[in-house]
């Protein structure tokens, strides 16, 4: 009977969270959302693509991500992409600007939630 | 390849309407055509330069560059007054304008190759495939300069030798230029270097056709036809140069999907 009564119970919170999870999803837009399948750096890469090409972009994060964290940039976790954005500064104020090089650092932080 | 990629060619193009003019008009139609050519190339360098902070690296770059052009600027606009015999020509201050300009443009070409340099990044070809595209332009260019450096050698005036010598930096650097461009491909800022790179390649061509022009077969007025066109076409591609450059860093501006201000979610709530 107990047993019962808390499957009951687990099922409940199941399907609430469920709930919340489609009300967050249909009031966040898409493209702020990262799902934990998503690994952080894949968002620097899309971000730096736009303005560097998927190949310089992918070879930026791949040597930054071992300077900032001696890692693969795809192990990276959320706590080390600041590192990671800071060694990928002066790269950015070169080719962008000041100015620019802050604003791309700025969207990907908030794309991340930092 | 986008349509911009080949509007230079297609501006270009309008000078060809130059032979079916008398020829002093067509003279007067060709420098205005290349006044307005300088005149956009240099106004879109100096807004590239300014798209910049000053203490940024690109923005000395464009600035050099900027500065090179305007005082193409006024070179061309002495020489359309000459031509409509409003002046006579100041030919030193003419030779002074020239060499201050084709020292400007080869170093501000230098600037643009040592700040992708300096970004440490690769380009898409090996170290050996790379230093070999590097050497082989810099081949290109003792090729085609190395019988006008012999001229300008023997020629009194220094401003012959120093465009010569020029001409031979900004072919040799097409290359280092096409190296980023390559690495950049599918991202905004490959235009920039893209379209600087071409730049230079119609340089080369413009060389090219001064040589192979007695021995083309063409009539003077076709062949000096070409020879205009191919200036303006350079010049036009570093105006789409420069605003490839805007276009990237206005991009970066763009801050529209932000104003929403929605709370931070990192992860998604279906996996918490």
């Amino acid at each position: 009977m107990n047993f019962l009564f808390m499957r009951r119970v687990e099922r409940t919170q199941l399907l609430r969270t469920r709930l919340d999870s489609v009300i967050i999803m249909s009031v966040i837009p898409a493209s702020r959302v990262t799902t934990s399948a998503t690994p952080p750096a894949h968002v620097v890469r899309e971000e730096l693509s736009r303005y560097l090409g998927p190949f310089t972009s992918r070879n930026a994060v791949q040597m930054m991500a071992k300077q900032s964290a001696g890692a693969a940039p795809d192990s990276l976790t959320l706590a080390q992409i600041p590192a990671l954005l800071e060694a990928l500064g002066p790269m950015l104020r070169t080719l962008l600007g000041k100015g620019g090089a802050d604003k791309v650092v700025e969207e990907i932080q908030w794309k991340l939630g930092l | 390849m986008k349509l911009r990629s080949f509007l230079p060619w297609l501006c270009g193009a309008l000078l060809f309407a130059g032979p079916f003019a008398s020829p002093p008009n067509a003279l007067i139609f060709y420098r205005s055509m290349l006044l307005g050519a300088v005149l956009i190339a240099t106004i879109g360098s100096i807004s590239a330069a300014r798209a910049f902070d000053r203490g940024d690296q690109l923005f000395t770059t464009w600035a050099v560059l900027a500065g090179s052009y305007v005082i193409l600027t006024v070179r061309y606009v002495l020489r359309l007054l000459v031509t409509i015999h409003v002046m006579e020509m100041p030919v030193t201050l003419d030779r002074v304008l020239l060499i201050v300009h084709n020292i400007g443009v080869p170093v501000a070409l230098w600037l643009f190759v040592r700040s992708w340099r300096t970004t440490g990044l690769a380009g898409p070809m090996s170290r050996a495939a790379a230093s070999g595209s590097t050497l082989a332009g810099f081949g290109v260019a003792l090729l085609i300069g190395v019988f006008p450096l012999m001229r300008g050698i023997q020629n009194t005036d220094p401003a012959v030798l120093v465009s010569t010598l020029g001409d031979m930096v900004s072919i040799a650097l097409i290359v280092p230029l096409l190296m980023p461009a390559l690495g950049l491909r599918g991202g905004l800022l490959m235009y920039t270097w893209l379209y600087l790179a071409l730049a230079q390649v119609v340089w080369l061509m413009y060389d090219i056709w001064a040589v192979a022009r007695p021995r083309a077969g063409v009539t003077t007025a076709w062949g000096l036809a070409i020879d205009q066109a191919l200036r303006a076409v350079a010049l036009l591609y570093v105006y789409a140069a420069a605003a490839a450059q805007r276009r990237a860093l206005a991009q970066t501006q763009d801050t529209s999907p932000r104003t929403a201000g929605q709370p931070v979610i990192s992860e998604s709530p279906m996996t918490s």
